[in-house]
């Protein structure tokens, strides 16, 4: 039996995870590993949540959570772990909140280490109210970020009425970023709110050194893609760092 | 449930703060925060002022009211308010550093910041630090002359 796999009940598919560092260039270490999930035999996410009913999605979500801090434990994480969440309503998600800091207590994981991962699209419904929710628990310590930022309908005006701990920067405006004015403009006007709000602008999805070496130059120290390490499953992969020029 | 927030601000003087001044503006908050639970930092660099407040909601808001109305200041930002786990300054009823821009831009870690009994000495890798290093490089200063607005993301960091 692997090491990590997991099944929310007999009728769901098993799963597993995968991990990805987002590394910080400047300090050259791990800032936080992403857990992503997978099949047994390393499917990738979208094929083990097709085989998830709808109406098991959020229980299934939940318990996917506990089974990444358990594995993520096991093997020794020392730096922040983030996780995907997928709230659907408020109510529920915060059943689904208090499962995961169950786990964290479980496995010994401090709180504080944990950053769970909320897509803007979902956050956008209803801002104020979502801001007000997540809080609550920031105040256990529990860390949040923005995901996918700038792939959606929001963008800055997000950040009005919730102040994350990360965003992540849409993997769509890092591409080619070193040869795309409108993105760059983006970009800088992004990372300069948050620059000045406290927030961690982490870029995702970079694959080439022209895309790290414009990103960097512009002040963004914190970085996930394949360039640097792409996701291992069951394992915590090295990291290929780029040399400064 | 912890229910412990931080305000953090900024302002602009509304006159010149000497070392008495300062001193008095000092002895006057510790003694007010000491009585409330409160703890922070003041930070002050030629005319702007950068606080952070800890202590339970309805202190840390009542407290910022009654800030506001002080004449010794004004143009208040308010930066960022919400919910800690636990305080950043636990063992300050009011740190405090008043520093020239020069020496401001020039801290890189702001680890040794408040040398001698330094506030900062284990300051976590938090919001409050990160405002910090915002103002630091000249964030958040109002209408002071030489604050840079430019630049890149994380102004002084450029490699």
């Amino acid at each position: 039996m692997s090491l990590g796999i997991g099944q929310a009940c007999a009728s769901d598919p098993s799963f597993t995870f995968a991990f990805q560092p987002i590394v910080d260039t400047i300090a050259r270490e791990v800032f936080s590993y992403e857990a992503l999930i997978r099949g047994p035999g390393n499917e990738p996410a979208c094929q083990v949540l097709g085989q998830v009913p709808g109406e098991r999605l959020l229980l299934f979500d939940q318990k996917t959570r506990a089974v990444a801090i358990g594995l993520a434990t096991r093997l020794g994480i020392s730096c922040l772990l983030n996780l995907n969440f997928v709230p659907q309503n408020l109510h529920a998600s915060a059943a689904s909140i208090l499962t995961t800091l169950e786990a964290a207590n479980q496995t010994h994981l401090p709180i504080e280490r944990l950053v769970l991962e909320v897509t803007e699209g979902r956050v956008i419904d209803d801002q104020a109210q979502f801001a007000e929710f997540i809080n609550e628990y920031r105040g256990l310590g529990m860390k949040f970020a923005i995901d996918d930022f700038g792939s959606g309908y929001s963008g800055l005006n997000l950040l009005a009425n919730f102040q994350p701990d990360q965003v992540k920067l849409d993997m769509s405006l890092v591409r080619s970023i070193e040869s795309h004015g409108p993105r760059q403009a983006i970009v800088r006007a992004a990372g300069q709110a948050c620059y000045d709000l406290g927030i961690d602008v982490i870029a995702e999805g970079v694959e080439t050194v022209e895309e790290y070496r414009w990103l960097a130059d512009t002040g963004v120290r914190l970085f996930q893609g394949y360039l640097f390490a792409k996701p291992a499953f069951e394992c915590f992969p090295p990291v290929h760092y780029i040399d400064s020029r | 449930m912890s229910s412990l927030i931080h305000l953090i601000y900024a302002s602009v003087a509304t006159q010149a703060f000497g070392k008495a001044q300062l001193t008095e503006l000092l002895r006057q908050a510790r003694a007010t925060n000491e009585r409330l639970s409160l703890t922070g930092m003041l930070l002050h660099s030629d005319g702007s002022f950068f606080q952070v407040l800890e202590a339970e909601p309805a202190v840390v808001d009542q407290l910022y009211q009654k800030i506001r109305l002080d004449k010794r200041h004004e143009q208040f930002t308010m930066i960022i308010k919400e919910p800690i786990a636990k305080r950043s300054f636990a063992s300050w009823s009011m740190g405090f550093s008043d520093v020239s821009p020069k020496e401001l831009a020039t801290i890189s870690g702001l680890n040794d910041f408040f040398h001698g009994g330094s506030c900062f000495n284990k300051l976590d890798a938090g919001r409050a630090k990160k405002l910090l290093a915002a103002f630091a490089v000249g964030r958040w200063r109002g209408n002071i002359e030489g604050a840079e607005r430019q630049g890149n993301i994380a102004g002084a960091e450029r490699r």
